[in-house]
């Protein structure tokens, strides 16, 4: 399905919207426990999906999709830490 | 200032923010503006105002300008950051998304082009010193 990425009107990105109407969103979030399960069928999900992608992108959008997933990587890096350095120790 | 948010302690103190917190509002309610307003557990009170086009609504909760007003020891600091509309903290639901902090610098840089974070900081200071007993 093609749909926007950003918000025409506001240039919004609208990605996390699509994120939450995902069923593998919904179940994490309906009960809040993550089981080990879950965490590997998410796992082969995502890499399933991106061999799938790598196979359909032409070399250019290869690049630019590859350093959008690493800056990606960085601002959840970033994201993690933050929080680790915001909670206090257990 | 910090990342996504405009603070500053203005050396006025005022036995009740009540008063201001209204003032805030009303001058933004005049503008079109949604606003509520909700206490804060240490004494302060935030202003939450927002408009459509400015802030958007993020997995249905409408995003906004929280204007804190609190009282400190040395006079009352005002702080405006993006947040939810009428919540003091942004909710789980919304920080387990990877992309929330691209979409609060996205709200918060619209509201900084609208100088709403300055004007907020602004009339809360001309309100502080219209209510202080200084």
């Amino acid at each position: 399905m093609d749909r926007p990425w950003f918000d025409q009107e506001t240039d919004v990105l609208l990605l996390d919207e699509y994120t939450v109407e995902m069923d593998s969103y919904k179940r994490i979030v309906e009960d809040g426990n993550i089981t080990d399960t879950e965490l590997l069928e998410q796992t082969l999900r995502v890499v399933t999906l991106l061999r799938q992608l790598e196979e359909a992108l032409s070399p250019e959008a290869k690049a630019i999709a590859t350093e959008a997933f690493g800056e990606m990587a960085v601002l959840n890096a970033l994201q993690a830490l933050r929080l680790q350095a915001s909670s206090p120790l257990p | 200032m910090g990342t996504f948010n405009s603070t500053k302690t203005i050396p006025y103190v005022v036995e009740d923010v009540a008063p201001v917190a209204q003032d805030v509002m009303r001058h933004f309610e005049q503008q079109d503006f949604e606003v509520t307003e909700t206490n804060i557990p240490t004494g302060g009170a935030q202003v939450s105002i927002r408009k459509g086009g400015t802030f958007k609504a993020i997995i249905g909760m409408k995003t906004a300008l929280n204007i804190k007003i609190e009282p400190v020891a040395n006079g009352t600091t005002v702080d405006a950051g993006v947040g939810i509309f009428g919540q003091q903290a942004i909710p789980t639901a919304i920080t387990l998304l990877v992309f929330w902090p691209v979409i609060i610098a996205q709200v918060w840089n619209m509201a900084q082009e609208s100088n709403l974070d300055e004007e907020a900081l602004r009339v809360a200071e001309e309100s502080l010193k219209a209510h202080s007993s200084d």
